[in-house]
């Protein structure tokens, strides 16, 4: 039941301007590019990830990090 | 009545917001930046020729995203004439801007910091065991100084024992050139600008002849592109000169105010010395409350914000270190809180300007506060001898003045 996908993350690339703080708040979801940019590690979330991902999404000073719950 | 005391009680503000010179705001501007955030966020000063002032974190974030309304073509106020040439890239805006942005992209990323990493904290500890050595003294001369200047000289390829020279000059190009005084102002013009260019000029030359070019800023530059075009000279020397007043004043600045607040703050030290695993988050909070940069648009466009007509052709002052401690923003700004979630601070920028060294930065004040809570936990203020700090576009510590407990 835990396993079941719950949402969608990715990051809305016309917003990053690539401040690193979703690979440095939320490491397991994202990491970065060969120069900085976030990139996401893994975009189909289960409901145990959701604390880190809001955890990016808050953290983000662009607020580029978008988190798509499923209805 | 309430007509009455409204108008009493604005009064002195427009006269303050009026007379508020961003060069040179007085000892504790926050009191202000209240103010300004709760009762007019879009503000006017009759100061430096003129200007408008931001001080809400959304409306300073929508400019700082906004480069086609809030143009980087000038930086400063008064606006200085661009006879000595712009400086790359933050004197640029987007399409040309991102040309050069890609262009860096790779020379301060989260690899190369990674690599520079040990040597840092080496250095810094270095450092740290002379200050206590010394049982104290002047933390920013001895430490908060050296320490990102000297690696940040090393990152770029430019000789450690020329910091204190180039230190000289970056104050010149950020404090005197921003100041009210005319004689000294040509005074860096004519005679200190020069200068720093015929240093750049050499190191540049040199670099270019060297045959085994080692890894670092100067070797990148030397073989800097714009878009297909190789960098001339006078952009060379026009990169180094932005990534001088960049890396040579802004963590020396903030490390100043970071390790101020643990002096005066010990129940905050002690928190991290139990759970060292807060320090980078700390950094962070720390960041947003000692916000120190403020940052100059033009008006490209005639906007509207909070309802207020900022036109075309005007300059405004975007304070970010207002932003930090913005109400709307943050729950309990006033307060320190090692564990705050989320901090979305603009201290190190935002929009297409976002710092280019912020990775550099920011293992660089984390690496500061880890060795300086494992050499010397313990620590206050000298109170026998005076502490000093500026304000202005780049706020900082001069004389941090330390006991050793």
């Amino acid at each position: 039941m835990s396993d079941a996908l719950v949402g969608t993350l990715r990051i809305d690339i016309d917003e990053c301007q690539g401040h690193g703080r979703c690979y440095a708040l939320s490491p397991d979801l994202f990491e970065p590019d060969d120069v900085g940019t976030g990139r996401v590690r893994r975009s189909k979330l289960r409901s145990q990830d959701l604390v880190e991902a809001e955890r990016a999404v808050e953290g983000c000073p662009e607020q580029a990090v978008v988190l798509e719950l499923d209805a | 009545m309430t007509a009455t005391d409204s108008t009493t009680a604005g009064a002195p503000l427009r006269d303050q917001v009026r007379e508020f010179k961003a060069n040179d705001p007085g000892p504790d501007p926050h009191v202000l930046f209240e103010q300004m955030r709760q009762e007019c966020p879009v503000a006017h000063s009759e100061e430096l020729g003129g200007y408008w002032l931001l001080s809400r974190h959304q409306d300073i974030h929508q400019a700082l995203k906004d480069p086609a309304s809030f143009s980087n073509s000038a930086i400063s106020v008064p606006e200085h004439e661009n006879d000595r040439g712009k400086l790359i890239p933050l004197n640029y805006d987007p399409p040309e801007h991102t040309v050069f942005r890609i262009e860096f992209a790779s020379w301060f990323s989260p690899d190369v910091v990674r690599r520079t990493e040990p040597g840092a904290r080496k250095r810094i500890a270095t450092y740290l065991d002379t200050f206590v050595a010394n049982g104290g003294g002047d933390f920013i001369q001895t430490v908060a100084e050296p320490f990102p200047c000297v690696t940040f000289l090393l990152a770029m390829g430019l000789p450690a024992e020329d910091m204190e020279q180039l230190v000289e000059w970056k104050n010149y190009l950020l404090r005197t050139l921003l100041s009210d005084d005319i004689e000294k102002v040509q005074f860096v013009i004519d005679e200190v600008i020069p200068q720093i260019g015929g240093y750049f000029a050499a190191a540049i030359a040199a670099r270019t002849e060297m045959a085994d070019k080692p890894e670092d800023v100067l070797t990148y530059l030397t073989q800097a592109k714009r878009g297909d075009v190789p960098f001339t000279l006078e952009e060379k020397i026009q990169t180094l000169m932005m990534f001088m007043l960049a890396g040579l004043d802004t963590v020396t600045g903030t490390l100043g105010y970071i390790v101020q607040f643990l002096a005066t703050h010990p129940e905050h030290r002690q928190q991290l010395i139990d759970e060292p695993e807060l320090i980078p988050n700390a950094c962070e909070e720390l960041l947003r409350y000692f916000s120190i940069i403020s940052l100059t648009r033009k008006m490209t466009k005639t906007v509207v914000m909070d309802g207020v007509t900022i036109p075309e052709g005007d300059l405004c002052v975007l304070l970010l270190q207002s932003a930090g401690r913005d109400g709307l923003q943050y729950e309990r700004p006033d307060e320190v809180d090692f564990r705050r979630a989320p901090i979305r601070h603009l201290a190190l920028g935002a929009g297409p300007h976002r710092c280019l060294g912020s990775h550099l930065a920011r293992m660089e004040l984390v690496v500061a506060v880890e060795e300086i809570l494992r050499i010397m936990p313990h620590f206050e203020i000298d109170s026998t001898q005076e502490s000093v700090h500026h304000w202005g576009f780049s706020a900082g510590v001069d004389h941090l003045p330390l006991v050793i407990k």
